[in-house]
């Protein structure tokens, strides 16, 4: 009571909420994430590539991927004035006897404009490009930097895993928490679609769905990369829903469950809000396992001609390349692809990692 | 392991590191990668589920006394295949690598001289040259007497003799509908009485084999004679090919029915004995083959040819006494197999690894200290892109659509294809029909190959195909132009894709790719539904005709001409080539033709392909046969002590 007597004399204290607001599960996973080094150092490393992903959209960077600055398998920097075979031209034909071609003349429907045409084409100049006998990172066969190229294919490449993934985890969550939550009727049907899906394997599956998508005319103008991004998704979830599922049938008859419920949390508040946080780390680390996945897959689409069009890179056409090439000693395109494709997708796992440590309530 | 320090050498600490990891990733998706893409007409293996018996073993027995002649059983070759055999029944085939087999252990009638190029038919089972009517429609075989089977239990421990009824029986086999024999144009509607016997065999659904064909019949036992409807002055080339005139025997034939596709047996020097499906074929020296001494009649001045004849001469044949045939599909384990010894002979060395082992076609020095042998071969084939000429887009004979197929030809970057992706290992084209064939002029020349996108830019404007504000072009009525190609999803296929790609950026002509198997868009090209396509094919007979009927009006649709392409004018020249044996008027025919084509452009004519094979030292005598079905086993030998040496080594 004195104290209360007391207090009334000096100034009000600072104004005190009136109740202590806890912090939420996501601003704790932050602050436990936050003490995480090697998580916030791979989310840097993540984020890096998300940024290089949207500049290489935007044209920011590795707008020129495609201009053949380079001699054929032209040298990195750093091995410049090694020998390159590749680039040494063979004269195809040098024993063949200096002929020339027969005039047509008097069989060509073209004869007539022949004068038009000479004229037309000495207008046009042709110029002729210096190549470079080195590159940053060294050139393709075609003499496109390898560097630029690996920049613009991981546009393709984690554009494609990070959404497939995202697509197949939300499909697989979905259907996971509604099978085993609700289970009976709705269970057994899921199941049953799940057990169709994995019936087919894998890759026939894939090869099912991309002839589906290919061979209807509304979604044929898809075509490419948002079209691997819709087969991988529908191909792809069946594990995560798998593993949803048992996580919810699990959680469905906890206490905090049974608590919501006495409150009057309707099911897919239930479901949602309070299973789902509980079982993120799953859905999160499976996110980060078919990221990985995906992209390799987009190699087997990209190698079946379902994939990327012939005009682009991805990191799955690159590596592809890099079969022929590594035995002629040419490493440098496996070694930009494989290194970034490594960096990306060990930040990412342990990035995943972190957040599952953070997100899992039961980790304080 | 030297030779991988050699490769690998100044880039081996960088590569290591992670090579490992990512090649055995990449490896396994791409397990199955195999055909000769953008190229030959090969299919893919068909795979049979039942499992290989070795041929039934010879029954020792009186009558079957071994011959006094037999190779040295030490002496065996082991080579491999890219691709897999897909049969053993000669009419049924169409791939390359099953007929290099069934040459081995068929016999046609004739074949080509093992050391003559250009090439030079002779006889083989015949006494003599077949008797050719002056009007080129009555052609009379003499079979040589004394020439036997390989021993089966069919022939009841007796020595079976090749006989005159044995080849009209193989080639009706090749009418009979039921067999659907890839060779059946060669006779179809040319003998005669064939027709009658096709159309009566698909009435009541079954061939009678007993029944006489009138242009088809024997005249005594070692004789028989083939008469034409119309003068076929190339005919002959038809008994060079195994597919259409190998000879079986009946009894074999009607023993295994339906599983006759997997046990073959002729009278050739080899026969099966043993058979993995798709994995490896052994193939033994047949104990019955004919007395037959090495011979040559090399071109003067081939020394090469020379050579292996004053080594070789005179020597029995076979030589070898075992043939080992893999198949790896796989390049690079081929090629590695190859240079660790597990092969004596690297059959066509892949292009990609042209640059290190043959850099500028010259073999490297590190394959020289190892003392490996090469030879380069121009292929008789052509590759080339067809346009279709019931197209709407890109078909049709006005002189706007000419300038359209013109231009991409002038635009397509050849060079381009043969040092980056052929690595030098092809030539460009500059006739429809590769060099060294009956017909080929070394001094006639089209401008086929000529590259211009100048020219080709210019020609596109003339014509009204306009850019359009995006860069790309128009048609001249103002439709987006676009090119619709087609190639199978292999990596080579896809490299083809980028050159046509990068070179029609360059001219502005907007293209995209389809992908699909090879032989649904076989199908599709038979339907006339593909707008273009890239192909190529090796030669069956070495004559210009064998690609100008692909051109030949009425054969748009149904045969081999994709391109639909119907000209008066190549139709009248093709028609009165085909009456003249080979001579210059004839000649002058074929160069009408091919500036009819380069005129018209139905075809973009890219290359002919180079082989390089390679060989250890002790293979002797080994000689790219330049016809595919043309057998070279019985014509290499082994130098046992010398192999010895080398397998120490390794």
């Amino acid at each position: 009571m004195s104290a209360v007597l007391n207090a009334s004399h000096t100034p009000p204290p600072p104004a005190a909420p009136l109740h202590q607001v806890s912090p939420g599960l996501w601003q704790l996973a932050w602050r436990r994430l936050k003490r995480d080094k090697v998580g916030i150092v791979s989310l840097v490393v993540v984020i890096f590539f998300l940024l290089m992903m949207v500049g290489s959209y935007t044209g920011l960077v590795a707008k020129n991927w495609s201009k053949e600055v380079g001699v054929s398998y032209a040298n990195p920097s750093f091995m410049a004035g090694a020998e390159n075979l590749e680039a040494v031209r063979t004269k195809a034909d040098a024993n063949a006897p200096k002929i020339e071609p027969v005039d047509l003349s008097d069989i060509d429907p073209l004869a007539p404009r022949y004068a038009e045409w000479a004229e037309r084409t000495a207008k046009i100049k042709t110029t002729e490009v210096k190549r470079a006998e080195s590159l940053a990172f060294g050139g393709d066969k075609w003499g496109r930097d390898v560097l630029q190229k690996a920049i613009k294919g991981a546009e393709t490449s984690i554009f494609v895993g990070l959404f497939a993934a995202l697509f197949a985890t939300i499909i697989g969550t979905t259907l996971g928490a509604i099978s085993g939550y609700m289970g009976g009727k709705v269970g057994d049907l899921l199941e049953w679609f799940y057990n169709i899906f994995t019936s087919i394997p894998y890759i026939l599956l894939i090869l099912a769905f991309a002839a589906v998508f290919a061979s209807s005319p509304q979604l044929a103008a898809y075509k490419g990369v948002p079209m691997v991004v819709a087969i991988l998704a529908f191909t792809g979830w069946t594990g995560i829903y798998r593993l949803v599922r048992s996580e919810y049938i699990k959680h469905a008859s906890r206490e905090y469950v049974k608590a919501a419920q006495a409150i009057g949390a309707s099911d897919s508040r239930r479901m949602f809000v309070h299973i789902l946080p509980n079982v993120s780390h799953v859905c999160l680390v499976q996110l980060s396992q078919h990221v990985v996945q995906f992209i390799k897959a987009e190699v087997i689409l990209s190698y079946l001609g379902l994939g990327v069009p012939v005009d682009s890179v991805s990191w799955g056409t690159m590596l592809a390349e890099a079969q022929s090439e590594l035995v002629i000693g040419k490493w440098w395109q496996l070694a930009a692809a494989g290194i970034s494709m490594a960096i990306l997708v060990t930040a990412f796992s342990m990035l995943t990692d972190s957040l599952r440590d953070a997100l899992d309530p039961k980790i304080k | 392991m030297k030779w991988i320090k050699r490769f690998f050498a100044p880039n081996l600490l960088a590569a290591i590191a992670f090579i490992v990891p990512v090649i055995s990733l990449v490896a396994s998706q791409f397990a199955s990668q195999s055909q000769a893409a953008g190229s030959a007409p090969e299919p893919a293996p068909t795979k049979w589920e039942v499992v290989n018996q070795p041929t039934p073993p010879t029954t020792p027995t009186a009558q079957a006394v071994p011959s006094a002649y037999a190779p040295d059983p030490k002496k065996v070759l082991r080579y491999a295949f890219e691709i897999a055999e897909t049969g053993m029944d000669p009419i049924r085939i169409s791939d390359v690598y099953s007929n290099i087999v069934l040459g081995a252990v068929y016999d046609t009638p004739l074949s080509y001289d093992y050391l003559a190029r250009p090439l030079k038919v002779r006889p083989n089972t015949l006494t003599a040259m077949p008797e050719i009517s002056t009007d080129y429609r009555t052609f009379t075989f003499h079979v040589k007497p004394g020439i036997y089977f390989a021993p089966h239990e069919v022939f009841k421990g007796k020595k079976r003799e090749l006989v005159a009824e044995d080849y009209v029986y193989s080639i009706k086999r090749v009418l009979d509908p039921e067999n659907s024999a890839t060779q059946i144009g060669e006779y179809e509607g040319k003998i005669i009485g064939a027709d009658d016997a096709i159309n009566a065999a698909r009435k009541t659904g079954k061939f009678n084999y007993d029944a006489q064909i009138e242009g088809l019949r024997t005249l005594d036992r070692y004789t028989f004679q083939v008469r034409m409807v119309k003068p076929a002055p190339i005919f002959i080339y038809v008994f060079t090919d195994c597919r259409a005139s190998c000879a079986v025997a009946r009894e074999v034939v009607e023993f295994y029915g339906k599983d006759f596709v997997s046990h073959p047996l002729g009278s050739g020097a080899y026969q099966l004995t043993s058979w993995k499906r798709a994995s490896k074929m052994v193939f033994e020296a047949n104990p019955n083959f004919r007395e037959e001494y090495f011979d040559g009649a090399p071109t003067p001045g081939d020394k090469e040819a020379e050579a292996i004849l004053k080594a070789l001469k005179g020597r029995r044949l076979p030589m070898v006494n075992r043939i080992e045939v893999s198949v790896i599909e796989e390049m690079q384990p081929r090629w590695i197999s190859f240079l660790g010894g597990g092969q004596d002979l690297l059959w066509r060395l892949p292009e990609e690894f042209a640059t290190v082992a043959v850099p500028g076609n010259k073999l490297a020095p590190n394959l020289v200290k190892q003392r490996i042998e090469f030879a380069q071969v121009p292929n008789l084939d052509l590759n080339y892109m067809f346009f279709n000429m019931k197209d709407p887009v890109i078909g049709g004979y006005t002189p706007d659509k000419i300038a359209l197929r013109r231009a991409i030809s002038l635009g397509y970057q050849t060079d381009d294809e043969i040092r980056v992706i052929r690595k030098y290992q092809a030539v460009p084209a500059h006739t429809p029909y590769a060099p060294g064939v009956a017909g080929y002029d070394p001094n006639f020349k089209t401008s086929a190959n000529e590259y211009s996108p100048a020219k080709a830019n210019a020609l596109l404007d003339m014509y009204g195909y306009k850019r359009a504000a995006d860069g790309w072009r128009n048609m001249p009525d103002g439709k987006p132009l676009i090119l619709k190609s087609n190639s199978t999803p292999t990596e080579r296929d896809k490299q083809i894709d980028e050159v046509w790609k990068r070179s029609m950026d360059d001219i502005g002509v907007k293209i995209e790719f389809n992908k699909a198997k090879w032989p649904d868009l076989l199908k599709a090209s038979y339907a006339g539904k593909l707008m273009m396509w890239q192909l190529g094919g090796s030669a069956s007979t070495p004559d210009a005709e064998t690609w100008l009927t692909s051109l030949y009006g009425p054969n748009a649709g149904i045969k081999s001409n994709f391109a639909n392409f119907q000209l008066k004018e190549y139709d009248e020249a093709f028609e009165a080539a085909s009456l003249l044996p080979d001579s210059p008027e004839r000649t002058k025919l074929y160069q009408k033709m091919a500036k009819l084509m380069v005129a018209y452009a139905p075809w973009k004519i890219n290359i002919h392909r180079i082989s390089t094979d390679m060989w250890y030292p002790y293979v002797k005598g080994f000689r790219r046969p330049l016809v595919q079905s043309q057998s070279w086993w019985k014509y290499v030998d082994i130098d046992v002590a010398m192999q010895k040496e080398f397998e120490a080594k390794n």
